[in-house]
């Protein structure tokens, strides 16, 4: 790569969604950095107009095949807000566990399929020779291991069934939960593992950018609820999200990018360990010391790792609600529409999640608003890219590319849930 | 006796959707790793990082045909591909995004449809305009189903579809059913081959697998009127999934 070169990488593969890089230098500064989405609107917001309280989750759980879980969820506790109906103990720790079981999943499927072949130097998982096999056994176990944890809950793995605004449509067997709990027993040395091998493969890894943090912050290493911090300092209550972000259009993105107070930030694991690391399970902790792991850490790569500790985290997690929880049959509650709106917002796999909701007295939604990790991180993406590429010069153009991919899917950047709600309000003039 | 038949060439395609349904193959597990003994991912964004345009024993695709580039790339994937297999609602039915497609008029017009993408007018499923050899339905698709189907082309059988009601596998299982509760679900009117998973777990079913082709919907909407519901209930209801400019429910 040349300090003048002008570039671009189409059609990124290996992240969830459509997506480019439109780079130009000029004397080795970049002059132009332009990470472009590329995915059309489904128009996400506006579907929901119209529908009832009762469908939003289910339709919203269709933003994304690889968070629907947490889209379902938010979706839910933003109805559930706005009707003023406060969930059981048991649901609410069901949903808990079903958070915690999409994190693993997502986790385990980004980093062994996605991101690993770059480390092992292999353009494809399916290109993996013998030895290399037991990855992809891994990464399907950890993944079976949750998805089985979701067909209990939720009577299949995608798109579950059983999440309801009020609870659940049916409860889980107390049997079925035990063998889950099993099931993720038998994961936790597995999940070491992971935290090792995912940071051996950073450490050599000297880029770093300070930037600005933001995820829920609360009574333990909290995905559901929260009040919303940024590692400046700033925290606020979920439902005032919107008054501190500035959304905008880039004219060559079909995604808004956000930024925090006038700031850009960067959502995801790397945010929620930098700001809530102390509140990780006593064995992450010891994962992270082991492994040379720093923390707060401000090197993009390191969201890798950060992906494996919290697979960690979730297990045990969901082994301790697990452990806690006797499940009763409740039945679901109707709830009587009133004419309010309501906020919910919790971390997804790739970081904070929003989504609101104003009904009507007749139950049907009136307005919808959503915010989702990608947009917000879109930013930082370019950011940190225009600091790193320049440290690439004299590469070959290839490996340039690859290394500059390998930041991209550091980020994890989920595409289909990021384009899916762009409401653009200009005007030819 | 034994025919050697090699490899099925196959490639895993997105248009625009939630990429669940490739996910969904994944639950496969341990049979996604043995299929690999018989087909070879040829293309796949998610999983390859070089995707050149190649022809195809079975191309599978996933979403709606939401943008023109969609279009576009199906229209090219159809020309090298021997068979094209329809995975999930949204590319069997225009599902969620066709959404779009029932919206009233007033919500339609107020869409930013002049966005940085520009879509088509309406949602469509991938039949409107490629010929599509093979549908898969559901939302996510039944991986058990892809997997017969793979390997039923993969020996050369063309896969059929058994066309009965979401009621028969309802029947089945003996689950309760939720009509005569007073519970508005699509299970009539809805093709089989999911279990009866929803009204297994006592929720109505919403129609992701598509209408069947003797639907009685008259009767159905009669029924639904009977329960008290209004007359938007009802077309949402019908319109959860279901959303194909051309062949809709009857609205």
């Amino acid at each position: 790569m040349h300090s003048d070169e002008h570039f671009s990488l189409e059609n990124i593969t290996k992240i969830e969604g459509h997506a480019s890089l439109e780079v130009q230098l000029k004397s080795g500064i970049v002059e132009k950095c332009e990470f472009r989405i590329q995915e059309n609107h489904r128009f996400f917001e506006d579907l929901a107009i119209g529908k009832s309280f009762e469908e939003i989750p289910l339709i919203m759980s269709r933003i994304c095949g690889f968070c629907c879980s947490s889209h379902l969820n938010t979706a839910i506790e933003a109805c559930e807000k706005a009707l003023g109906f406060e969930a059981s103990e048991q649901t609410l720790l069901l949903r808990e566990l079903a958070i915690n079981m999409e994190f693993l999943k997502s986790h385990a499927l980004h980093l062994y399929l996605l991101v690993l072949p770059d480390f092992l130097g292999k353009e494809s998982v399916l290109n993996f020779d013998k030895k290399e096999h037991q990855y992809i056994h891994d990464a399907l176990d950890f993944k079976k291991t949750a998805t089985d944890t979701l067909n209990v809950l939720g009577a299949r793995a995608y798109h579950t069934v059983n999440f309801r605004v009020g609870g659940f449509s049916k409860f889980p067997e107390q049997g079925q939960l035990d063998s889950c709990m099993k099931g993720l027993e038998k994961m936790r040395s597995k999940a070491f593992q992971a935290i090792e091998l995912f940071s051996k493969f950073v450490s050599g890894q000297i880029f770093e950018r300070k930037t600005n943090y933001v995820g829920l912050v609360g009574q333990g290493y909290c995905l559901l609820c929260g009040s919303i911090q940024c590692s400046d300092g700033t925290v606020i209550p979920e439902e005032n999200f919107l008054s501190h972000l500035e959304e905008f259009v880039v004219p060559y993105s079909s995604a808004k990018s956000a930024k925090f107070d006038g700031k850009e930030f960067v959502v995801g694991a790397l945010a929620r360990i930098n700001l809530n690391g102390k509140e990780l399970c006593s064995d992450a902790k010891k994962a992270i010391k082991d492994s040379n792991l720093k923390f707060p850490n401000f090197s993009p790569f390191y969201n890798n790792p950060s992906q494996a500790v919290e697979m960690l985290q979730t297990i045990d997690s969901s082994i301790k609600i697990l452990n806690e929880i006797k499940i009763r049959q409740e039945p679901l509650q109707k709830i009587s529409p009133r004419e309010k709106t309501g906020t919910g917002v919790t971390e997804a796999p790739r970081g904070v999640l929003y989504h609101s909701y104003s009904i009507g007295s007749d139950g049907l939604i009136k307005k919808s608003r959503i915010v989702v990790p990608t947009q917000q991180n879109s930013k930082s993406i370019e950011s940190d890219l225009r600091d790193f590429i320049p440290s690439l010069l004299g590469l070959q153009k290839e490996k340039a590319g690859l290394e500059i991919e390998k930041l991209i899917r550091a980020y994890d950047p989920c595409i289909s849930c990021a384009t899916h709600f762009l409401k653009v309000k200009w005007r030819k003039s | 006796m034994k025919k050697n038949i090699g490899k099925t060439r196959i490639g895993f395609f997105s248009l625009s959707c939630c990429e669940g349904c490739e996910l969904a193959v994944l639950e496969l597990n341990r049979d996604f790793v043995n299929a690999l003994g018989f087909v070879e991912i040829l293309e796949s964004r998610i999983l390859r990082e070089k995707n050149p345009e190649q022809e195809l024993g079975i191309a599978f695709v996933e979403g709606s045909i939401v943008g023109k580039d969609d279009l576009e790339k199906i229209q090219k994937i159809r020309q090298r591909s021997k068979f094209l297999v329809a995975m999930g609602a949204c590319a069997t039915i225009a599902g969620i995004p066709g959404i779009r497609n029932s919206l009233p008029e007033k919500t339609k017009s107020a869409l930013p449809l002049h966005a940085v993408k520009k879509p088509l007018a309406a949602v469509h499923r991938l039949s409107d305009f490629v010929k599509v050899d093979f549908e898969l339905q559901g939302c996510a698709i039944n991986e058990k189903e892809f997997l017969k189907i793979l390997v039923q082309l993969h020996h050369g059988f063309f896969p059929r579809l058994e066309e009965v009601p979401v009621c028969k596998e309802c029947k089945e299982k003996e689950n309760p059913c939720l009509l005569l509760k007073g519970i508005a679900c699509l299970g009539p009117v809805t093709y089989a081959g999911c279990d009866a998973l929803c009204p297994g777990v006592k929720a109505q079913c919403i129609g992701c697998r598509g209408f069947t082709k003797d639907a009685n919907f008259a009767s159905l909407k009669s029924m639904f009127k009977e329960f008290g519901l209004k007359g938007n209930e009802i077309k949402n209801l019908f319109t959860y999934f279901n959303n194909n400019p051309f062949e809709k429910g009857g609205f």
